[in-house]
């Protein structure tokens, strides 16, 4: 995961529209966990993430399928699911504001407007209110994907 | 599970196995499998046909084209008469003016990207504030110190000498006659007796100027999609090493060229953000640029990343012919640190032929550009660099100097579009 470091004292002021930087990783850490199958935070859930494809476009739009399941095995329906991410090498975020839209099948939703503008280590994170619109049971699911 | 995604290119199948490795170990042109892919996904071949637009319903009618082309050179859409698009976008300049910032009227406050690729990228201008060619196209003709006419006078110009073909491809112009309900000289953005005739035109009216003021950028739009890059020697290059083409190989690139192309690929890191055949992500980067005093503030795309949303000439707006189908908007980011200051990649086709550097022009020579990448002072004024120091040696940064050269081939369009109509 990414490490958030103090700016060193010799940085610069930070400038108007903006907060002091952090340091950035150099290194992608040698243990990241590049699984497609992640428990959430709390562990309440577990997140299958899909593209399809064994290739993914570079700097295109496209799609990836979100699969929640309760630990008993039942899909997780109905939640609302926010899209976030970025490069924690380059401390930014995604270049675009994928949506997720719930699919078809029970518990999947589809993952729209993904774009990757860069090779590396990405991370896609996902905000999942389980009770939808209250955010009482928010909880963060996130996959590392590593781009080359 | 360790699992890493290989990435595929647009428009580009890349097959590895398709790579045959090129025979001597320790060769400069000695490549990896996975740099050989790499290089094929730099290489023209891998650039398809231009983006489809929905936006614009004319985009790929050679009727367009030709309009646009004529359209292009034209100074009568100016309002002295003397200014065309190719005042700025000079084709004998790669469709730039070779200034640190575009002179017409009066000078602009930003450095004149080049339209050789431009059909490819979903944000146009340094900030994106547009999401089409033909949106790009209205812009200046608008602007006080670039044509600084109006859409009233424009719409009158196309009446007048380019009736019949815009009527074959649009139909029916409006009766411009009546000099009460079509003033010669009035727009939203002109004069304040510009605006005042403007805002004194009936609603429908100043719909039906608008309509041919588009239009005529559309038509533009679509001569703009036939200007693209022509192969360079880099091409050359990959094609060689693609056919172990060993003497093509050797000639293609000098030695410097070829340790150039490595540190593009690996300590240069330019490959991050100055890749597929285009060599541009076409997103947005805060690189530390330094401000030029007098300019102003520069926010980037913090600030049009709101205004595409707004501009009623964008994918969603009344002039668009999209119908809704505009996903780079539906999916625009808005929001993020990252954003201040941030200006879209340009595209490195023949870069070393279209000095000077950077959104203002500041930075005069690519060895001034490399040596900035280099060193990575963030000198922004807004916003924070994303720009890591390189450490490079000056025989390094000579030598991407020297790759950067292997990227001019110049223009493939058809000659004819390359020059001013005839009378």
């Amino acid at each position: 995961m990414a490490q958030q470091v103090a700016a060193p004292s010799e940085a610069p002021a930070p400038k108007a529209g903006a907060t002091a930087p952090s340091v950035r990783l150099t290194e992608v850490p040698e243990d990241l966990d590049l699984s497609l199958e992640r428990l959430s935070a709390q562990g309440s859930f577990l997140g299958r993430l899909s593209h399809g494809e064994e290739t993914i476009p570079l700097d295109q739009l496209h799609t990836w399928t979100l699969k929640l399941e309760h630990p008993s095995g039942e899909p997780l329906s109905g939640a609302r699911v926010q899209v976030d991410g970025g490069m924690p090498q380059h401390s930014h975020g995604l270049p675009t504001q994928p949506l997720a839209r719930p699919a078809e099948v029970p518990g999947t939703y589809a993952v729209e407007g993904v774009r990757f503008h860069m090779r590396g280590w990405w991370q896609l994170v996902f905000v999942v209110d389980l009770e939808a619109g209250t955010g009482a049971g928010a909880e963060v699911l996130t996959f590392n994907l590593i781009l080359e | 599970m360790k699992r890493a995604w290989l990435l595929i290119l647009p428009a580009a199948a890349l097959c590895a196995a398709a790579f045959l490795h090129f025979r001597g170990e320790g060769s400069i042109h000695s490549w990896t499998p996975a740099e050989r892919a790499i290089l094929e996904s730099l290489s023209l071949e891998s650039l398809g046909p231009p983006p489809p637009d929905p936006s614009n319903g004319v985009a790929d009618d050679p009727r367009a084209v030709d309009l646009g082309h004529r359209l292009f050179f034209e100074p009568r859409l100016s309002s002295n008469g003397e200014v065309s698009c190719a005042t700025c976008h000079d084709p004998e300049r790669f469709f730039t003016d070779g200034l640190p910032r575009g002179k017409a009227l009066g000078e602009v406050d930003r450095n004149t990207r080049s339209i050789v690729g431009a059909a490819y990228s979903p944000w146009l201008f340094w900030d994106g504030r547009v999401d089409s060619l033909w949106a790009q196209a209205l812009d200046p003709l608008e602007h006080p110190a670039e044509h600084g006419g109006t859409r009233s006078h424009y719409a009158h110009v196309v009446a007048e000498h380019y009736g019949e073909a815009y009527e074959e491809l649009f139909g029916p112009l409006p009766d411009l006659a009546d000099g009460d309900r079509f003033p010669r000289m009035a727009g939203p953005s002109g004069t304040t007796e510009e605006q005042a005739l403007w805002r004194a035109m009936a609603e429908e009216d100043r719909q039906a100027v608008t309509a041919v003021f588009v239009n005529a950028a559309k038509a533009i739009a679509a001569f703009e999609r036939k200007i693209l890059p022509a192969p360079a020697p880099f091409d050359a290059y990959v094609a060689a090493l693609e056919g172990e083409d060993r003497q093509a190989v050797g000639k293609a690139l000098s030695p410097d060229q070829v340790a150039g192309l490595r540190l593009f690929l690996g300590q240069g890191g330019c490959i991050q953000c100055h890749h597929g055949p285009l060599f541009s992500n076409n997103d947005f980067h805060n690189v530390g640029a330094p401000g030029v005093e007098g300019l102003g503030t520069f926010n980037g795309r913090i600030q049009t990343a709101q205004d595409v949303l707004m501009d009623p000439f964008n994918c969603l707006g009344p002039w668009s012919d999209a119908e809704g189908d505009c996903p780079e908007l539906r999916f625009i980011k808005v929001s993020g640190e990252e954003l201040f200051g941030a200006v879209r990649t340009p595209s490195l086709r023949n870069v070393a032929d279209t000095a000077p550097y950077m959104s203002f022009g500041q930075l005069p020579t690519l060895g001034a550009v490399l040596r900035h990448y280099d060193q990575a002072v963030d000198e922004s004024p807004v916003g924070h660099s994303d720009l890591l120091p390189l450490d490079l040696t000056e025989e390094q940064l000579a030598q991407l100097e020297a790759f950067l050269r292997s990227l001019s081939g110049g223009i493939d369009a058809p000659p004819e579009l390359l020059k001013a109509p005839a009378a």
